[in-house]
């Protein structure tokens, strides 16, 4: 079986293109996916994230 | 030869665009779009966002073709050229300056190619809030333009991989390969093989250009 689990956008996200956001992750208020990042932990609010796996580029001003 | 592949688009309609005989989507491509000889576009639908104001705003080389709903989001300042027996499957070219692809390239499935990604220049939060807010106020519900968009080039015979980004101010240098999934931020010279985000180059090929082909690809790539 399968397990799914929620995903939560917060407001003012940015998406880049081609940005994958897996299962359970919760993307905090005005964080920033570059793109083509892949997301499996959450994201703090303000942050910017790169990569694959996604890292932390700059944190909340 | 296959009958069923036009030669040419044919001429614009009364309306001034382009109607493709076989197309589902009604509105057509743009009259600022020109093409060369044996291009096909399977919809125009992948001009839907193509706003461009330039003449012309978009140039497609012979027997390029465009397939699986390959898009042209072009904004009014924006050009793309594509050259000559370049395959684009079902790519995204987000133009708000200039996108230049050259001959002989292969765009797989999902690869995006933009000049322009508000989030790369360091925005605020506050300051991509009033981005979305400016969209929502917008008639069109169009994204303006909000940031310096850095001209993209594809030199010739370039393969780009599935679910690829190349990202503003790249050049890509002749003849090289970009794996999938992968994210472009700075350029690629001649001939690498790149993978990975962030992208680094894994080998060099070794091509069957001459020598004189090879001299002036490294050359050209050095001056951007």
């Amino acid at each position: 079986m399968v397990e799914a689990l929620p995903v939560v956008i917060e407001d003012d996200v940015w998406i880049g293109y081609n940005a994958t956001i897996l299962k359970g992750v919760r993307v905090g208020a005005g964080a920033m996916i570059a793109p083509g990042s892949l997301v499996h932990q959450d994201v703090l609010p303000g942050v910017e994230v790169a990569g694959n796996p996604a890292r932390v580029v700059k944190t909340s001003e | 030869m296959n009958e069923n592949i036009p030669t040419t688009i044919g001429t614009a309609g009364e309306d001034g665009r382009f109607h493709l005989e076989w197309d589902w989507y009604a509105a057509g491509i743009p009259a600022n779009v020109e093409f060369g000889r044996d291009v096909y576009i399977d919809t125009s639908y992948g001009f839907a966002a193509c706003f461009s104001e330039l003449k012309p705003g978009v140039v497609i080389g012979d027997a390029t073709g465009a397939y699986d709903r390959a898009s042209f989001v072009v904004g009014p300042a924006g050009r793309v050229r594509v050259g000559q027996y370049t395959i684009l499957n079902g790519t995204y070219l987000i133009c708000n300056n200039e996108i230049v692809i050259g001959d002989h390239c292969l765009l797989a499935w999902g690869s995006v190619i933009t000049d322009t990604w508000f989030g790369l220049n360091s925005a605020t939060r506050e300051e991509r809030g009033a981005v979305l807010r400016a969209v929502a106020a917008h008639p069109a519900r169009r994204v303006q333009p909000v940031t310096d968009a850095r001209p993209v080039k594809l030199e010739d015979n370039t393969w780009v991989g599935f679910d690829s980004v190349i990202l503003p101010g790249v050049t890509l240098g002749r003849g090289c390969i970009v794996g999938s999934k992968t994210v472009i931020y700075e350029d690629v010279p001649p001939y690498a093989v790149v993978v990975g985000d962030p992208a680094r180059i894994i080998r060099y090929l070794e091509p069957d250009d001459t020598e004189e082909q090879r001299v002036q690809a490294l050359r050209q790539y050095a001056r951007c």
